[in-house]
Order: structure tokens, then C-alpha cells, then sequence
């Protein structure tokens, strides 16, 4: 019966595994829809270097650098669940399967940022990621955008198809030399390790192998306790028999070697590299960008988002006021990951997480009006990105509406509205 | 030692010549009983006993470590001079420390704490190749595990020369956190030389934890010094050492805990309710 | 119940030759069987997932997940239950009709080397359970952003060794409490040594839920020293019991031992009083 039961098991799990199919994304599908939306608006995430192939794949070698840029802006409307409705610190970064790319560079605003920044709702940052392919294979890259004592919400990703060449990862250090990240100073750590590990060994071997008891025999152990448990506790059992002189001896030996080993890795750490310095902690804040200075464009106030199941249109109704000098036209609607284009504006969609929207009036808001616009989205793309949230706690559609003037000047003004769904027609 | 008025078998009080024949009696009986030849108890028992124990013990102080301070030893660039060496010595004498009292204990062998260190290093050390390095590529010299070999060395010493598990608690616990700190800061000083990266000092581990992507630990959430000991004068490192081995007691006498609470006091006892 | 007046005597009970009771492939064969099975299947997994945990492991929303890891995650979870109640009915079964037998200590002696190599796989077991895929969880983790709880190293760690953790800790008391009733028999009450293992399988597996919802509520990112992994920490050291058993039935040979010496000094057999 149970290798019966074995066999289905085996050969479903088999069967499986034989039509499994791969990925398209990962992680973030499983975060709730609404705090994707709420939180980080991307925008003009591009990724360029290697080559295309005609997959979608971007290409390139081991060792080839690319380049991921794009805006990410912290939107007004984070939710209070999150960082107690206050992001402070934040980490630009790169989602990947492990370090199958390595960073190079990344700017922030222009200036170059290790790491953390200090962040400010309603801000925009312009981020440029410098990475180069390390392990071969087809990973799915994503900016990502980290809130302390939120977590990581992911941008737009794009595949990225590693091919074997060779490569290091150099760095230069203070005097000079130039090391290769990937295995420096390994040989040490691991000659250190395997010493010490002997050492252990050594101490051990003697207690349960190569050590005698006083009249000369192999060592036993679980014997002892006939002994052991009649003498005191604070009584090593030399006066016994269990353990003798020599014993005391060859652990002063052992100790006096371990000691040894240490003094010389002493030694040698503080000749081999004189100049050492703490792990640094830098954080800033990064200076504002051209957005956030931008003048707005337009004043937005969203009357309903609707979603027809059947149709599968999700429909915004935006009042939108022209506040600027000059004709604004809506160019996108961002959401989390997805990108929906006025093919009006004269763009198009391109890439994974680009579709095109259908705005009605599809024209420009001459300055001073007010436009009703009619915004349909393909409700398909909501259903594979989980973006749809239905079954959550907060049904709400957020986003940002991008606006371009007629000199192309771009801003965005951020919406949010309760989803209205359709359950049955 | 008896006492004074020690009694036979029979209800009288004892002198001290027959004291000291009893005792030489028992102590024969003692000796002999070491080495005594028996028909089912051969050294294979021994050998399973130490084997098999070997995984438990190591995946205790495995699992003690990477849940108390595992994110100090999987990175270098955790690998700081405050919260480092407090917080890694802690997690990994508890289980050293219960092996000292049960080896002590039962045999006499001051080898609980080094038992611990050498059943740990294999499974550390595979822990971080197969899965660190080889299943998600980090390189090897980015997430060394440390070592408590050397460590666990000093602290069996102390055992044995003290026979005591309250001075090996203080003793041995500051020689231990001392030991493990040196060996392994043997390690992590090629990683701390500085160089100009993305416009800023760093150093070299810190480039590594940058480089070698980690997508769900952001770097700030890195507890490494900020800099708030600098009223010491840049002795930053040699506080945080002695107030790592006053937190080590403190893990001692909770291994002692385990040792003698959850290991020893069991042995043969028995619910009659439950 | 029969009683037995001293000692039950060294009958001859015939053995193959190298399959005597503490013979490696006799009475010790299962320390090396037991720990093997869980090791193959630990590696069989482990290889698995090299080809496709980083492809199909990294979406649990995709077709391909459902279809393998998914499946992997119900199959575990079936075959835990299905194994677990098959064996453990089966020593109840077969137990309650041995548990009485007077059995010579050639058995018995076999039969506490078949409990060593129970304990033996406890310990392999248990290790698996807490650093070799705990350092999978920790490098899959701290990489990727957090999907499910279902998540490729969790699947064989949490569904898979946490319950056999169970099943084999809940197993090995079952067989000790029915061939080796002098030791573990059902009248002198539920041994603590157990009560400790078994506790701390158990609540192992309690831990699996808590440590999930506090994922999914407080934080996503995956710092392994995060106060809510403690506990699995502190019950792991429940698991010290098993030191216990060790003892317990170094004391029953040791007793096996004094029973023959007895039998020997008084010249000879003594008859089962029935």
C-alpha cells in the first residue's frame, strides 16, 4: 500500500515537474494591491546596455555593465499602515534572484548614493543604477524602492539574459592595489578556518580516541557515569584513573598552540593590512529634483473608478483642471508597475509593463479649463499584475496622472479613489 | 571528604582509620570499575554517541546563532565592532556551555564547549557553501561563517584547570568571547581596508554588501556602529569586547541551564499526570 | 503479567554472523539506515531545486509553482500524515501484543541499539529541521523579496522534516514504551525525557504560524535575529531531552550488566517466576 501511495506521489510530482512553466515575475504580485499602488509611483523606468533579442531579453555578457534609470516619486498618498504613515529612510536598489548582477553605481538625484537616503512624501527621485551581469542564466530585474519599517516595493522589471564570459569585480583600494571582490583574501579565511577546525579536532581526537586512561586503555564514554556520578563534582577523576597527568599536559600543548596560531593571525592581520576602518553608515538626503519644482500642471480631483468584469475595462473619471500657462494633454497613467500611455500624446507602449489607455477627451485642457476625462484601462493587465483588489481590506485605486505641456514639460498629480466593482451585471 | 561522624552499615559511628578504609575501598572499586571489561558495552556505543549527538549538538548551536545573531555572521558587512562582537559570543557559548556541564557531568571530558564548536564549523561551513554560494552565487569570502573552534579551545581549559563550572562561567566565558574574537577578527581585517567607492570612503566589506545584491535586507537595515561610542576615544571596540564577555556569562549560565535543567534533571523521572 | 523473579537469562539466541545485537550491521544497522533516508531525501530536494527554484520557486502565482511546488507542498503534506498515522498505529498494534514478553537480554540489548539508532535519526532528522534548510530559508530570504509562505525553502523545511520532527519523536517513544518497557513502560508514567523531545517537535511547528503571520503583518524583510524567530530558538532547547535518553538507556545496559554479573556469581540460570 505505501509503495502505492509512493508511486502516485512520485508520479505527480513528476508529471508536474515535467510541464512546469517558467516565471514572469516574482514577490511583489503577492503584496496587496493597494499598498502597490499607494505607495511608489514609478515613472520613465528604462533599461538600456547589451542588446535585444527577439524575446524581449535584454542580453548581455558577464562583466558587460547596463543600466537601469527611471523616477521613482513617494507619493502623497502612503498609507498610514506603512512606517506608521511616515517613510523616513529609504534604499534604492535592484531586485533580482541573488546577485546574478552587480552594482556598480547608483545616483540619486544626480549625486552618487552607496546607500541609504533620508526621504521626504511627495518627493521624486531620479535614480540611475549602474550593474554589470555576474551569473549566468535569465533573471528578472526590477528597480526597487525600500521604505524602512515598510519594505521593498518594486518597479517595472525587465528579463536580462547573462551570457559566460569572463570577468572580475575590481575595486581599487586606498594604497592602490586593486583586488578582485569575488575572492579576495579567500585562501585566508578559509586556511584559517580549516586551522582552527584542526586544532578542535585535535582536542577532541585526544579525549575520545588517541588518550588513555591510567592504566593505559582506550578512553570510554558511556561507561564513565559508574564512576563519574560517585566522586565530586569539582574532582577532574585524575585521583580515579579516568583522566591522568598527561591529560593536563596535552591540553596546556593544545591550548598553547591554539594560542599560538592566534598570535601569529595576529600578526599577521596587523602587518598585512595597516590601514583599517569601521564599517561606514552613510546616509543623506538627496537635493530636490527638477520635478519637485517644477510647476504643476494640473489639479485633479477623481470622481469614481469603476471596474467591469465582464468588459474587463477599469474606468477612471478624473475633473481635471488646467492650473498652468500652457495646453496640458494626460501623457500616462502610472500605477505600482504598470504604465498605461495616451497613444494621443503621441507615445506608445513598449515593453512588459506598458499598455495603452483610452482618454476621452483625448485632446488638451486648454489653461484655466476644467476637463471631465474619461480614463479606460485594460482591466487584463490589473488581473496579472494582482493589481485589482479585490478581496482586501482597502478598495482603492491609486495612481499618478501625467501630464505633459506643450514645451513637454511633464508633471504628475496623484489620484486615489474607491474601486467600484461590478460583481454581477 | 566525610565527615567526622560518618557511619557504617550497621548504625555506628565510624573512626577515622575505618573512614579512611572505606574510602580507600570505594576509591579501589572506582578505579576499577574505569576500565572494567563488560559483555554488551563495547566502544561502539561510544562512537554512535558521539556521532549521532554531533548533529543535534552542532544544529543547536547552528540554529542559537543564525536566530540570535545570524545576520552578524552571514555578512562581512555586519561584521562590526560593536554589535558583532556582543551579541555572536552569546549565541554561541549557550550550547557549549550545556555540552560542558553534560561531558563534565557524565565523563570527566572538558570537551563540551570545543564538541560544540567542531560539530558546528562542518555544518556552518556547508550551511554557506551549498546554500549561500551555490545556490544563490554569493561569493564565498562575502558570507564566511565564524569560527568558534579556538574559543571553544580556551573555555575547555579553563574547565579543566579550574574544575569549576562558576569560575569557568566567568573565566571561561571572558576568555571565550576574547578568543572568538580574535579569530575571527583575523578574518575580517582584509575586508575592512578602506577605498574610494561611489564618491565615499568605504571599505571593503561594505562595497561587498553594496555590490552583491540582496534584494530583502535593504541596506539600512544594517544594525552596525553608527558612531554613538565616540567618548570613548575610538576604544569603541575594546568596550563593546568587554561588555560582549560580561553578555557572554550570561549566556553561559543559560546553557548551564539547558545542561543541567533539560538535558540532566530528566534522566529517569516521570509524569504521573498530564 | 508475567513477573520475573531476578534476571531473565542469556538465552542463546542465534545470530547471523556481524548481525549480532551491537554489531554495526546488527543491532546498530539502524543509525546508519535511519539517517540516510532523511539525508537522500534532503539532498534529492535540495537538488531539485537547484534547476528551478530561482525560475519557477521565485512566483508562487504562476502556473508553473502550482504545478511543482505547490504539488510538492501537498504531496509532503500527505505523506507526512499517511506515514505518521501508518507507522505509528503499527507500533501501537505490534506493541501491545510484545510489551509483556519476557525477552532474554541478548534481545533487549538489540533492541535499545535499535532505539540508539532511533535517536540517531532524531538527530539527523532534527539537524536538517534546523541548519541545513534554515540556511537555505536564510539565503532565499534575505534575496528575494517575500511572496508566500510558500516559498521554496520553507516548503521541504516547515512541510516536510518540521512534522516528520513529530512523527519520529512521537515514534521512538512509542517503542521505547513497548520494547523496552523497563525502561519507558506505560506504569511508571510519561518519561519527562520524551515529554522535553516531543515538546519541542511540537511546538516547533506551532512556531511555523507565528513566524509567517508576523512576516506577513510586521516585516516583509528578513532579518534573521528578529525577535519573533526567538522562539524557535527556545523551543529547539527542549530538544536537549535527548541527552536524556541517551542516559536513560546507558543506565537500563548498565543494569543489564549487573543483572548478568548476578546471575553469574549465583552460578547460573533463575527460573521466570510466572
Amino acid at each position: 500500500m505505501m509503495k502505492r501511495l509512493a508511486a502516485v506521489l512520485l508520479l505527480g510530482l513528476g508529471t508536474g515537474l515535467a510541464f512546469a512553466t517558467p516565471a514572469s515575475a516574482h514577490g511583489e504580485k503577492s503584496q496587496e494591491a493597494f499598498l502597490r499602488m499607494r505607495t511608489i509611483g514609478w515613472t520613465d523606468v528604462t533599461f538600456s546596455g547589451g542588446h535585444m533579442d527577439p524575446n524581449g531579453d535584454m542580453v548581455i555578457a558577464q562583466g558587460e555593465k547596463f543600466t537601469i534609470k527611471g523616477t521613482a516619486k513617494l507619493m502623497n498618498t502612503w498609507p498610514d499602515s506603512l512606517a506608521k504613515g511616515l517613510p523616513r529612510i529609504g534604499y534604492i536598489n535592484v531586485a533580482t534572484q541573488g546577485p546574478c548582477v552587480e552594482m556598480l553605481t547608483r545616483t540619486i538625484n544626480g549625486v552618487s548614493t552607496p546607500s541609504r537616503i533620508e526621504i521626504t512624501k511627495g518627493h521624486y527621485y531620479d535614480f540611475e543604477e549602474t550593474l554589470m551581469g555576474r551569473r549566468v542564466g535569465r533573471w528578472h530585474v526590477h528597480p526597487t524602492f525600500a521604505v524602512k519599517g515598510a519594505g521593498t516595493l518594486l518597479g517595472p522589471g525587465q528579463w536580462v539574459r547573462v551570457t559566460p564570459h569572463a570577468f572580475t569585480s575590481s575595486i581599487k583600494l586606498y594604497n592602490g592595489k586593486t583586488i578582485n571582490l569575488e575572492n579576495y583574501n579567500l585562501v585566508s579565511v578559509w586556511t584559517l578556518q580549516v586551522v582552527g577546525f584542526l586544532l578542535g579536532l585535535i582536542w577532541i581526537f585526544w579525549w575520545t580516541w588517541w588518550g588513555k586512561t591510567a592504566k593505559g586503555n582506550p578512553r570510554r564514554t558511556v561507561t564513565n557515569p559508574a564512576v563519574t556520578l560517585a566522586i565530586p563534582l569539582n574532582d577532574d577523576g585524575v585521583a580515579v584513573g579516568l583522566n591522568t597527568k598527561k591529560d593536563h599536559r596535552v591540553v596546556n600543548i593544545i591550548a598553547l598552540a591554539t594560542a599560538l596560531f592566534l598570535l601569529i593571525g595576529w600578526i599577521w592581520q596587523a602587518s598585512a593590512f595597516p590601514v583599517k576602518i569601521p564599517q561606514q553608515v552613510v546616509e543623506y538626503e538627496p537635493p530636490l529634483t527638477s520635478q519637485d519644482q517644477a510647476p504643476t500642471l494640473a489639479a485633479v480631483d477623481a470622481r469614481s473608478a469603476k471596474y467591469d468584469y465582464q468588459a474587463k475595462v477599469l474606468r477612471l473619471e478624473v475633473d481635471t483642471k488646467n492650473v498652468s500657462n500652457s495646453p496640458i494633454q494626460l501623457a500616462q497613467f502610472v500605477t505600482s508597475t504598470l504604465t498605461f500611455v495616451n497613444p494621443a500624446s503621441g507615445t506608445a507602449p513598449y515593453g512588459q509593463y506598458q499598455d495603452a489607455l483610452k482618454a476621452s477627451p483625448s485632446g488638451t485642457i486648454q489653461p484655466g479649463q476644467t476637463a471631465t476625462l474619461t480614463i479606460d484601462l485594460p482591466g487584463s493587465r490589473f488581473d496579472e499584475e494582482h493589481l485589482l483588489p479585490r478581496g482586501e481590506s482597502q478598495l482603492t485605486i491609486s495612481g499618478l496622472l501625467v501630464f505633459k505641456d506643450a514645451s513637454g514639460q511633464k508633471d504628475s498629480a496623484e489620484m486615489e479613489e474607491p474601486l467600484q466593482p461590478k460583481y454581477i451585471s | 571528604m566525610p565527615s567526622g561522624n560518618a557511619v557504617d552499615e550497621g548504625g555506628r559511628g565510624m573512626t577515622t582509620t575505618e573512614e579512611q578504609l572505606e574510602q580507600a575501598q570505594q576509591f579501589e572499586r572506582l578505579k576499577a570499575l574505569v576500565d572494567k571489561p563488560y559483555r554488551w558495552i563495547d566502544r561502539k556505543w561510544d562512537a554512535v554517541f558521539w556521532i549521532s549527538a554531533a548533529f543535534i549538538v552542532g544544529a543547536a548551536c547552528d540554529i542559537t546563532k543564525l536566530l540570535f545573531a545570524g545576520d552578524w555572521d552571514f555578512w562581512t558587512d555586519w561584521k562590526d565592532r560593536i554589535w558583532w562582537p556582543i551579541l555572536t559570543p552569546f549565541a554561541l557559548v549557550i550550547i557549549g556551555s550545556a555540552l560542558q556541564y553534560i561531558q563534565w557531568l557524565a565523563w570527566r571530558f572538558p570537551t563540551g564547549m570545543t564538541y560544540t564548536a567542531i560539530c558546528l564549523w562542518p555544518l556552518a561551513t556547508l550551511g554557506r557553501w551549498l546554500q549561500w554560494g551555490n545556490f544563490v552565487h554569493y561569493p564565498m569570502n562575502f558570507v564566511w561563517p565564524t569560527t568558534m573552534v579556538p574559543a571553544g579551545i580556551f573555555a575547555d581549559w579553563v574547565l579543566f584547570k579550574t574544575k569549576s563550572f562558576i569560575l569557568t562561567s566567568v573565566i571561561g566565558s571572558a576568555v571565550f568571547a576574547f578568543g572568538w574574537w580574535v579569530s575571527n577578527y583575523v578574518m575580517i581585517a582584509p575586508f575592512l581596508q578602506p577605498a574610494q567607492w561611489m564618491d565615499r570612503i568605504l571599505t571593503v566589506a561594505d562595497i561587498q554588501g553594496i555590490s552583491f545584491i540582496h534584494s530583502q535586507t535593504p541596506e539600512y537595515l544594517r544594525i552596525v556602529e553608527h558612531g554613538t561610542l565616540r567618548s570613548f576615544l575610538g576604544e569603541t571596540q575594546y568596550v563593546a569586547l568587554v561588555f560582549g564577555a560580561t553578555v557572554t556569562v550570561a549566556g553561559y549560565w543559560i546553557g548551564q541551564f539547558i545542561g543541567r535543567m533539560l538535558a540532566i534533571w530528566p534522566i529517569g523521572r516521570f509524569m504521573k499526570k498530564w | 503479567m508475567a513477573q520475573v523473579a531476578t534476571t531473565a537469562p542469556d538465552q542463546a539466541v542465534e545470530s547471523k554472523p556481524g548481525r549480532g545485537p551491537i554489531d554495526w550491521w546488527g543491532g546498530h544497522r539502524l543509525t546508519f539506515v535511519g539517517p540516510l533516508i532523511f539525508i537522500v531525501i534532503a539532498a534529492a530536494l535540495r537538488i531539485w531545486m537547484q534547476g528551478n527554484a530561482w525560475t519557477i520557486g521565485i512566483d508562487a502565482s504562476s502556473p508553473g509553482f502550482t504545478k511543482t511546488y505547490r504539488m510538492l507542498f501537498w504531496s509532503e503534506i500527505t505523506s507526512s500524515a499517511v506515514i505518521g498515522f501508518w507507522w505509528w498505529t503499527y507500533l501501537i498494534n505490534k506493541g501491545r501484543k510484545i510489551v509483556d514478553e519476557e525477552v532474554p537480554h541478548e534481545v533487549e540489548v538489540r533492541r535499545i541499539a535499535n532505539f540508539w539508532g532511533l535517536v540517531s535519526t532524531i538527530s539527523v532528522e532534527l539537524t536538517i529541521m534546523a541548519s541545513f534548510w534554515p540556511n537555505m530559508d536564510g539565503s532565499w530570504h534575505q534575496t528575494a523579496v517575500r511572496d508566500t509562505a510558500l516559498t521554496p525553502a520553507h516548503i521541504p523545511m516547515f512541510f516536510l522534516f518540521f512534522p516528520f520532527g513529530i512523527i519520529l519523536t512521537v515514534g521512538t517513544y512509542l517503542y521505547g514504551r513497548y520494547w523496552l518497557p523497563k525502561v519507558y513502560g506505560a506504569a511508571m508514567g510519561f518519561p519527562w525525557s520524551f515529554f522535553l523531545l516531543i515538546s519541542a517537535s511540537v511546538t516547533e511547528m506551532m512556531q511555523v504560524a507565528m513566524n509567517e503571520w508576523g512576516h506577513s503583518l510586521w516585516i516583509t524583510e528578513e532579518i534573521f535575529a528578529a525577535p519573533f524567530h526567538w522562539p524557535f530558538v527556545l523551543y529547539g532547547w527542549l530538544a536537549a531531552g535527548i541527552f536524556a535518553l541517551w542516559a536513560e538507556t546507558i543506565i537500563r545496559l548498565l543494569g543489564i550488566e549487573a543483572e548478568i554479573e548476578e546471575a553469574e556469581s549465583t552460578g547460573g540460570r533463575e527460573a521466570v517466576v510466572a
